[in-house]
């Protein structure tokens, strides 16, 4: 028993390093690849600080920003789905579909429109902060009212959870819409870019903030791969088996709303990150969470910079919004996943 | 001890329990018997802490459930529930070892994975993912992953009380035996046991003390022989019953009677 248990938990190792090392060449690549191509050693040199001048500013000032901001997004979408999948016992659970991603863009959509009226007088340091601290406010609004609303007789009901996100994914739409409606050209134009979704729109200061809260917030989740094991047996029987439950379910709302609060608000609403890359994770990986969350982070990564740079080398130098090509693949994928469940296989 | 103390609880306005008093003793095991709806799974779900009761109290080891962490109470006592089930195709170890804290070193945490593998005959099926198991013998894994929480307790210097609900449910008979002998060895280990159990035979096969429940509240407490009698069961279960002795074992026949049984079961 000694041997399989270590050849399954032992066997994922060379297949997380063969992640490792897909994550390190995409990244190289986000670097390397665009209108102006340098060569990877050109872009360790600029790195470096030994590149020429042109190299040093594309690099520092317009693909290292977007290459950490890839990162980000991937690490942080990627684990929050895996991480919500797993708290619900539902592999459907996402955090665009139950409505974490459009509270967060309600919130960031808030602070793009109105927040000159509001909070003008801000310096401009603090005013980086407020559009991913208004995204996590709308995160956790909505993560705190569904799963309050979803609780029957101390479980968390599934279907109303996902119902309830269905709700305020409707609401949210309609008040951007509004918002939409009230703002001037040079929001609308912000607001209309940002709701595609793209890593190339943030500066760096926006950037770091982003990557700073996921940083904060992704080990929160690494550190419940115990809970989610449990909590595949039911809230109920999680709890008999030791699990304070509501307190890890806190616990993770609060860092998945603090996760997509603030790469939503970087890069705008981007779909389907968080119900692919767990899927494809577990497919390949298995069910345990300790090897499932690592490796559902480093496809979340890999996923979001092969999107980006497909979206970039598409049609140089126009460049369509990476939601466009993440929702080109994850709606298939979705849809693959749906009449897989009708073959009657066993359900991973 | 593990008791519970004069505790009402009710669904809603439907009163579910009423001023229901059981303890267990170390050492013994407790059969919980009734009809179905009497409150046995609503009563070990007070003693387990996953159901505060609106009135009365519980005491484990002294404590107030509601007053100690989760992961204390894990220490304390583990349970079966009445239909476990697993979201996700853990292997048969990877499931049992959910009940194992990682307080536990690793060396005695295999150790107590395979004799709780061995305790339920379930060794053969060892690296298998649960999905790929019968009905029974996933139960029987569920239970392991059961005593393995158990035994993780006592080696972390609790682990005196397991609570089982409908524990052989779905279990052919050589398995239900092989629970049943699973229960009494760890009752002679010292641990207080509480089974909720449906086959009457089994139950009294099995238990020191039978329990009988009707609608929410205990109407008899005592020894197999004496509230396994037929005047005792039947008005209860609205059914004819004989009891008779047979090779040593005390075995409970229901008398089913296809015509006039139906108009009786209806009464309660």
């Amino acid at each position: 028993m000694e041997a399989v248990l270590r050849v399954r938990v032992g066997g994922a190792w060379p297949a997380l390093a063969g992640l490792a090392l897909g994550v390190f060449v995409l990244s190289v690549a986000t670097l390397a690849l665009g209108p102006v191509a340098i060569p990877p050693e050109r872009v360790f040199a600029a790195l470096a600080g030994q590149g020429t001048e042109v190299e040093e500013a594309i690099i520092w000032q317009i693909r290292l920003p977007r290459l950490l901001l890839g990162l980000a997004v991937g690490a942080a979408l990627a684990l929050a789905g895996a991480s919500l999948q797993g708290v619900l016992r539902n592999p459907l659970a996402d955090p665009g579909l139950i409505g974490v991603t459009g509270g967060a863009s309600l919130g960031a959509a808030l602070t793009i429109v109105l927040g000159d009226a509001v909070a003008g007088g801000l310096p401009a340091e603090l005013r980086t902060w407020l559009l991913p601290l208004a995204a996590f406010a709308g995160a956790g609004l909505v993560i705190a009212f569904v799963f309050a609303l979803a609780r029957r007789r101390g479980e968390t009901s599934v279907a109303t959870l996902i119902l309830a996100g269905v709700a305020i994914n409707a609401i949210a739409g309609a008040a951007i819409g509004a918002l939409i409606y009230v703002s001037d050209d040079t929001q609308l134009r912000d607001l209309t870019f940002w709701t595609m979704g793209t890593l190339g729109g943030a500066g760096w200061a926006l950037v770091l903030a982003a990557a700073g809260l996921s940083v904060l917030a992704l080990p929160m989740l690494l550190a419940r791969v115990r809970d989610l094991d449990l909590f595949q047996l039911g809230e109920r029987a999680a709890f008999h088996a030791g699990l304070d439950v509501e307190r890890s379910k806190l616990r993770i709302g609060l860092a998945t709303a603090v996760a997509v609060g603030a790469v939503t608000a970087a890069a705008g609403p981007i779909g389907f990150i968080g119900l692919v890359a767990p899927h494809l994770a577990r497919l390949a990986l298995g069910p345990r969470h300790a090897i499932l969350l690592p490796a559902s982070l480093l496809v979340g990564i890999a996923l979001v910079l092969a999107a980006d740079l497909a979206v970039r080398l598409a049609v140089p130098p126009a460049e369509p919004p990476i939601g466009l090509a993440t929702s080109l693949i994850g709606g298939p994928f979705f849809l693959w996943l749906l009449l897989r469940g009708r073959g009657g296989r066993p359900h991973v | 001890m593990f008791e519970a103390v004069e505790i009402d609880v009710a669904l809603g306005r439907q009163p579910v329990l009423r001023q229901v008093s059981l303890r267990l003793e170390p050492g013994k095991v407790t059969a919980l018997i009734g009809p179905n709806g009497a409150g046995k799974s609503t009563l070990l779900a007070c003693l387990s802490g996953a159901l505060r009761p609106r009135a009365g109290r519980v005491r484990i080891d002294g404590d107030d459930p509601a007053t100690l962490s989760a992961a204390e109470l894990g220490r304390r006592r583990a349970v079966l529930e009445q239909t476990p089930s697993a979201s996700a195709p853990f292997a048969l170890e990877e499931l049992i070892e959910l009940g194992i804290p990682r307080a536990v070193p690793p060396a005695a945490t295999r150790q107590i994975i395979h004799r709780a593998m061995a305790a339920l005959d379930l060794s053969r099926f060892q690296g298998r993912p649960i999905t790929a198991l019968s009905g029974g013998e996933r139960h029987r894994a569920h239970m392991a992953r059961t005593l393995a929480q158990l035994w993780a307790g006592q080696a972390l210097g609790a682990g005196r009380w397991l609570l089982l609900d409908e524990p052989t449910a779905s279990l052919d008979l050589a398995h239900q035996g092989a629970v049943l002998r699973a229960a009494r060895a760890v009752a002679a280990d010292g641990v207080g046991v509480l089974a909720v159990l449906h086959d009457l035979t089994l139950a009294a096969a099995m238990a020191d003390r039978i329990a009988l429940m009707q609608t929410g509240s205990i109407v008899a407490l005592g020894p197999p022989e004496e509230v396994l009698a037929p005047a005792t069961l039947s008005p209860v279960y609205g059914v004819d019953l004989a009891v008779t002795e047979a090779a040593g074992a005390v075995a409970v026949l229901p008398l089913f009677n296809a015509t006039e049984g139906a108009s009786r079961c209806s009464s309660p």
